[in-house]
């Protein structure tokens, strides 16, 4: 969902405390309900908080899980850590953006896919990993990456004739 | 600032050297140390402003560097080496000694302010193990007893003399010996210039810039089967010709000088007693890709071998040897050594680099490798010592001749140096391909104490220990490759049956933790891990689920970091727990059942 509701706004403003400390708590509850930061919710919040749209702004520009832009329904990431990098994630990276027709890591036409590479996810003996949205994908390859995709491609929003490889191309990523 | 002229001195001569400034760093560090005994505010300010540098570009490459301190220490430094070779001699023991004996624990300075200690890696005095190096002198072959007189006369103001030269370099030849790079080791002054001349020295210098092209050199080089003495094996033809023949940058050779492998101590003798031999290879190799620069990257414990090193230099620039138009051929070849400052990881072919510009000593990615961006992102050609000092042989006496002292694909000879539980450690050059079971029974003289062998460690801490079942086999990188593990850098590491592996692993993994430079995750918090899952499991509180959790810990590290120390560290912990994982079920029962004779006696 990414138009922008004031309506659901309030209601999710009236469950914090009008204090500072709620600030990033709030952040995060909007950038989860709508996928990115709208300027309207910051201004809102920081009435709100009473606190200057500039402290908003600096915390919201801070952390790199928040975006001041809309993200497509899934974020990919698409880990350069130390290990990933040693075992190949930059091939893994160049096929995914190959293959969703992005030049430079960011979201797709269809607002389905926002590719972000980020540093090390913690999980290096997995390497190369990608996450999307809340799930890891281990070990992957540049031979995985459409399956995967495909996977998480909303059924409406498959091109035609792509839908029902899906599960197939899974299995075979997976056996 | 005014600095004493020798220091003065020093810097100006540094700041020659080398076409980046920042460069001269570490030495400026190391002597500023030697000079003031630590380094204070003033003089990082004082180097800073020097090398067009800031303060802190000055102090985070300072603090990398484990000889470097910014406090002082005592006016005897005395470092304890407990590494493996030490270890298994009783290192450990001199350690606990010493301490005693001090009165003062690790990196801490008696009161009088003349003694400090510290308990440091691999020195590479592994055929004279227990040692210990007070300032930059070695004392080798220690026991609690000769620790004693040492520290005794010390005291007393007086400086007892070191150990002339590594201990177990020159030794009666064994018949199976084929004293190749070895050949002038025990020739009373083999150093000097006129010496090395009688004894077939700079001929094939002579024959490669007379006779051969660059081209032949390296063709020769190639026929020869020369592979890389530092541990990799990669064929050193190969290599020299990966260097780009039109690229307009200035080309590199350096020497890999940084020995610290633990277990292994033949670059220190081959510069001690041949420094020569070691500079006309690297003048062949530079004549061979169109280098006219070369680096010789000594580990900064090694002080007298610089100096060596040095002194060799100046005689061969004398000679005609090294500088302009060298023997009339119109080429050109500079070469000066360079000190690093403790740390082990700078061994490695891309950190060195980065050391050598003055910087932390951090792993760069590969590709590209250093032969086409290396040095000041030029191309670079980087070999081992003995890799280097085994030219000069290949292009006297001619490809062939070197190729058939070996095996196929395994040119030459080799440097091995025993060192552990044997009657006669020491640095023995045998053939490529040499039966390693021979090689501990007949030319090292067999197990200590009529023991049992239990396991070896064929190339350095890094490579797999064998079972002693598996030692039948002929030390060549393609048969230890097929064994499960590999030639390495020629450390020969022999324990006997009343070893403790569980022990054993314990301190190969406390070097890694000490080492892991920590730019790679994996390395840097695997290695600390095992370590602490490895001292509470030989404390007595291991757990079963443990045994697989080091093995896991190791295997998620291996593969994933820049540079080959996180691999190093994971292969012989995984080798250890998968060939002796009944010692680590002996040990869940609370406490360690091998009684290991690890008291001093030296050799």
């Amino acid at each position: 969902m990414t138009d922008f509701e004031p309506v659901q706004l309030e209601a999710l403003l009236a469950d914090f405390e009008e204090t500072r400390e709620s600030l990033i708590p709030l952040l995060q509850e909007v950038q989860t309900q709508y996928c990115y930061l709208p300027e309207f919710a910051l201004r809102r919040i920081a009435s709100k908080l009473s606190v200057s749209l500039t402290d908003v702004y600096q915390v919201a520009t801070f952390y790199s899980c928040f975006s001041l832009v809309p993200v497509g329904k899934h974020v990919v990431q698409v880990c350069l850590g130390t290990a990933c990098h040693v075992r190949g994630a930059p091939r893994v990276l160049d096929r995914m953006l190959r293959d969703l027709k992005l030049g430079t890591p960011g979201t797709t036409q269809d607002m389905q896919f926002t590719v972000r590479s980020v540093r090390c996810v913690g999980c290096c003996g997995l390497a190369p990993v990608v996450r999307v949205d809340n799930n890891t994908h281990p070990n992957m390859t540049q031979a995985k990456v459409r399956g995967m995709l495909k996977k998480y491609r909303s059924k409406e929003d498959r091109p035609a004739g792509e839908a029902d490889e899906v599960d197939d191309a899974e299995a075979r990523v997976h056996s | 600032m005014t600095l004493p002229p020798r220091l003065e001195n020093k810097f100006s001569e540094l700041l020659k050297r080398y076409p980046v400034k920042r460069s001269a760093l570490v030495p400026m560090l190391l002597y500023t140390q030697d000079v003031f005994g630590y380094i204070g505010d003033e003089m990082v300010a004082e180097i800073a402003r020097r090398l067009d540098l800031n303060t802190l570009q000055v102090t985070e490459t300072l603090v990398y560097y484990s000889m470097l301190r910014r406090e002082p220490a005592g006016r005897c430094h005395v470092q304890v080496c407990t590494n493996i070779a030490c270890k298994l001699r009783g290192g450990e023991k001199l350690w606990e000694h010493a301490q005693k004996r001090l009165g003062v624990g690790h990196k801490q300075t008696s009161a009088d302010g003349v003694f400090s200690l510290e308990e440091v890696e691999c020195i590479g005095a592994c055929t004279g193990a227990p040692a210990v190096q007070v300032n930059y002198d070695f004392h080798e072959n220690l026991t609690p007893e000769k620790l004693d007189k040492i520290l005794d006369e010390f005291q007393a103001g007086r400086k007892p003399s070191p150990a002339p030269y590594i201990i177990g370099s020159i030794h009666e030849r064994h018949p199976a010996e084929a004293p190749v790079i070895s050949r002038r080791f025990g020739i009373p002054n083999s150093r000097k210039i006129d010496v090395y001349r009688k004894h077939e020295g700079y001929q094939a210098l002579e024959k490669a810039l007379n006779e051969m092209t660059p081209e032949s050199i390296i063709e020769e080089v190639k026929k020869s089967n020369l592979r890389g003495r530092g541990g990799a094996g990669f064929p050193a033809g190969m290599k020299w010709s990966f260097v780009p023949k039109d690229s307009p940058k200035p080309k590199y050779i350096i020497a890999n000088a940084d020995e610290s492998e633990p277990g292994t101590c033949k670059d220190r003798p081959l510069m001690e007693f041949d420094p020569h031999q070691l500079i006309e290879g690297m003048v062949i190799a530079g004549r061979s890709v169109n280098s006219y620069q070369g680096y010789i990257y000594v580990r900064g414990e090694y002080r007298y071998v610089l100096d060596i090193m040095d002194e060799a230099i100046r005689e061969a620039y004398e000679h005609g040897f090294l500088g302009k138009n060298i023997l009339g051929s119109g080429f050109n070849f500079d070469l000066c050594t360079h000190t690093g400052a403790g740390a082990y990881e700078c061994g490695e072919e891309s950190a060195l680099m980065e050391s050598l510009e003055g910087k932390r000593g951090y792993p760069r990615i590969r590709p590209p490798f250093p032969a086409v961006v290396g040095l000041y992102g030029c191309p670079t050609v980087i070999n081992n010592v003995e890799t280097l000092s085994s030219v000069p042989s290949v292009i006297l006496k001619g490809a062939e001749w070197y190729a058939n002292l070996g095996p196929a694909r395994n040119g030459g000879t080799r440097l091995f140096c025993i060192s552990g539980h044997v009657n006669k450690p020491g640095i023995y050059e045998l053939p490529m391909g040499f039966n390693l079971l021979r090689m501990i029974n007949e030319v090292a003289g067999g197990v200590r104490g009529g023991k049992k062998l239990k396991a070896v460690v064929p190339g350095g801490s890094s490579t797999p220990a064998l079972k002693a079942e598996e030692c039948d086999i002929p030390m060549d990188f393609d048969s230890l490759a097929k064994a499960g593990s590999m030639l390495g850098s020629g450390g020969v590491v022999v324990l006997d049956e009343d070893t403790c592996m569980v022990d054993f692993a314990r301190r190969i993994m406390k070097f890694y933790a000490h080492e892991s430079c920590g730019w790679c995750i994996p390395c840097r918090e695997g290695t600390s891990w095992i370590k602490k899952i490895l001292d509470r499991f030989h404390a007595g509180g291991g757990r079963a689920e443990d045994i697989p959790l080091i093995d896991e810990a190791a295997k998620n590290m291996f593969g994933r970091t820049f540079c080959p120390l996180g691999d190093a560290a994971a292969m012989p912990t995984m080798a250890i727990v998968k060939k002796w994982r009944h010692e680590f079920e002996e040990h869940l029962n609370g406490r360690c059942p091998y009684k290991p004779l690890d008291v001093p006696v030296g050799v």
